[in-house]
């Protein structure tokens, strides 16, 4: 069965006096412990579909019909307090840029134990040692300094590590990744990559990558789906999709990309 | 990838209200005024109701340096005595024979420093028969330096209470209102806006007159401090919501919401927090109107009631035109008042200065 499954999902928006389907009936599903792309230009509705996923999406936004399974369970039925058991503690997103996505007037590892605080029963020291393993883990080599650091002071690859180090500090199944390389250059994007593959082995991480660069997701994804305009074009495993695809716009996707 | 504006009180910002050198001695002034009024017990000669009727608005004494024949001496005071003349107008008389020398860390009245130890130290003071009144006395003879120093505490502290709790009630009023938007805000704001539709004085009167008359000191400065706490956080509640609504905008709100924090701790520990600066000088530039009106309420006898003293009630002994001509120094206190005001405006504006330069505050108590 799959972790994720989600079913004929459309989100519409208010625009005036109509609405605008920004996803319409999408439907794909993220087996456990793969990494799935979800891959599209701009504006097509991936980042929509990532918060709808965890039921955060913006006010004007709403979802008019389609299933969300997590696990056999329906999120999009779900009562208020019962998705917050499921926020960081069975689901976690990282966003294009941890600069926003961490608060700026605390230390990072503050953050990150604030995490463990709220969905663990650590002790201080405990949840200190916790920040510390959770950084090594996603192979910071001076957790310390990190931790002690406030966001502007890292640099963007150590700041996307810290944030996928908050991420999975409650153990979550499902990583949400929003464009989590967009704003890294090439090397340090290539070492983000491979450290979230390391971590579907080591922690048996199921990963919904949200992504425009088909490039990218070719040495990582196992499965890729392809949104356009709010629409599954075309989705498959990742090496088909990539050696043979079929929807017009997947070519020019993977044309733009070379 | 800029570097994010919101950012804490830069160190830079703060080394510049170093720079000032009023809102430095401004500083400095409240210091000692609250050292004062903290160990007021200590630092006055006599209790705040240690009176000999005898003294009834006798003139503040000179401490002498010099004895008669000009030679430096150990600081002394001369005794006084009194006379009344024909029109029954007491006079005071420098009486030279009497010498009453300043006594430090001497014997006293007993008090209970903090209602827990027990002692009788004083800073300085002057042994009996003499008594030493540096600022002068009050009507029933009573030291007007003491009764500054004791009164210091009720009116200072009562800044600092009034402001805890109205910022307390007003940063989180407006932040639920502000995180929530929708129905919570309009009612919320309603409530906000009907406190501040009434002016506040009449307001402060108006609650004053809910207090049941038999209250006893401590109850009446509680009851003062809620009193005037409920007046002030209306205006707050409404700016923290609007600077709320912008910041749940913001990112690391949704970054939180997604790691399933709940509403109260994001509202307490992510959005709160970045309307510190606006707070601090908030909380700088409006503990003056709780100084000020609990010295209004005591002021028409509304306040803390004698003996007990308040900077606002030994003015009220001043309220008279003769008393005013005849002895000036009990006008003493409500030169404290306008220092203690002045420098939390003027401490007020220099953070501003370097905290944030777009602010305005609303003044409303
Ligand atoms: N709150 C909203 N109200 C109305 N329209 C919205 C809202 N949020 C997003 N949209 C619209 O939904 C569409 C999809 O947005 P979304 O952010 O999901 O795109 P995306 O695929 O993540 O794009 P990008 O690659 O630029 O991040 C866009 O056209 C956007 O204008
Ligand atoms: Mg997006």
């Amino acid at each position: 069965m799959s972790l994720l499954d989600i079913q004929d999902l459309t989100i519409e928006a208010k625009q005036g006096q109509g609405r605008q389907a920004i996803v319409d009936r999408v439907s794909f599903a993220v087996p456990e412990q793969n990494i799935v792309a979800l891959v599209g230009g701009s504006g097509s509705g991936k980042t929509t579909t990532g918060l709808a996923v965890m039921r955060l999406l913006s006010p004007g936004l709403n979802i008019v019909s389609g299933r969300i399974y997590f696990e056999g369970n329906d999120v999009v039925a779900m009562p208020e307090g019962e998705l917050r058991r499921y926020r960081g503690k069975q689901m976690a997103m990282v966003f294009q840029e941890p600069l926003y996505a961490f608060n700026p007037v605390f230390r990072v590892g503050c953050q990150i134990e604030e995490v463990l605080q709220f969905h663990t029963d650590l002790t201080k020291g405990q949840r200190q040692q916790r920040v510390d393993a959770l950084l090594r883990q996603v192979e910071i080599k001076d957790p310390g300094r990190v931790a002690r650091s406030y966001p502007y002071q890292l640099s963007g690859g150590l700041r996307q590590r810290a944030m996928l180090a908050q991420a999975i500090a409650a153990n979550p199944k499902l990583v949400i990744a929003d464009e989590p390389t967009s704003n890294l250059d090439v090397t340090v994007q290539a070492r983000i990559l491979t450290l979230f593959k390391k971590l579907r082995d080591d922690l048996k991480l199921t990963v919904l990558i949200i992504t425009h660069d088909l490039g990218l997701v070719r040495s990582l994804a196992d499965q890729v789906v392809v949104l356009s305009s709010g629409r599954v074009v075309e989705e498959g495993p990742a090496g088909e999709v990539l050696q043979h695809p079929r929807h017009v716009y997947t070519q020019q996707l993977l044309e733009a990309a070379k | 990838m800029s570097k994010d504006k919101h950012f804490v009180p830069s160190p830079g910002g703060l080394r510049n209200f170093r720079k000032n050198p009023w809102a430095v001695c401004c500083l400095i002034i409240l210091g000692v005024f609250y050292a004062g009024a903290f160990l007021a017990d200590f630092v006055s000669p006599y209790s705040y109701q240690n009176e000999d009727r005898s003294y009834s608005y006798c003139p503040p004494m000179e401490i002498q340096f010099l004895d008669e024949e000009g030679r430096l001496a150990r600081p002394f005071v001369y005794g006084v005595t009194i006379s009344f003349d024909e029109f029954h107008k007491r006079n005071y008389i420098i009486d030279k024979a009497e010498k009453y020398p300043l006594k430090f860390w001497m014997k006293g009245d007993t008090y209970q420093f903090l209602g827990l130890i027990p002692s009788s130290r004083h800073l300085f003071g002057v042994d009996a028969p003499g008594r030493l009144m540096i600022w002068g006395a009050d009507a029933r003879g009573r030291d007007l330096f003491s009764r500054i120093v004791y009164g210091g505490r009720v009116s200072l502290s009562i800044g600092l209470l009034g402001v805890a709790i109205s910022f307390t009630i007003g940063l989180l009023v407006g932040g639920i209102a502000g995180y929530y938007g929708g129905r919570i805000d309009d009612v919320l704001m309603r409530i906000c806006e009907m406190f501040m539709m009434i002016p506040g004085f009449y307001l402060l009167l108006a609650l004053r007159a809910m207090v049941p008359a038999d209250f006893n000191s401590v109850q009446v400065y509680f009851s003062i401090v809620v009193i005037l706490s409920f007046i002030g956080w209306a205006s707050l509640a409404r700016i923290i919501r609007g600077m709320c609504l912008s910041i749940r905008e913001r990112e690391f709100v949704l970054a939180a919401k997604v790691m399933g924090l709940s509403d109260f701790r994001i509202i307490v520990r992510h959005i709160l927090p970045h309307t510190l600066s606006y707070s601090i000088i908030a909380i700088m530039l409006s503990i003056p109107g709780y100084i000020l009106a609990e010295s209004a309420l005591s002021l028409i006898g509304l306040g803390i009631q004698d003996p007990y003293a308040s900077w606002g009630n030994l003015l009220s002994e001043a309220m008279g035109i003769i008393q005013i001509n005849f002895s000036p120094w009990i006008l003493l206190p409500g030169f404290f008042i306008f220092l203690a005001v002045m420098c939390f405006n003027v401490i007020g504006d220099a953070l501003r200065d370097c905290l944030d330069p777009h602010f305005q505050v609303d003044e409303n108590i």
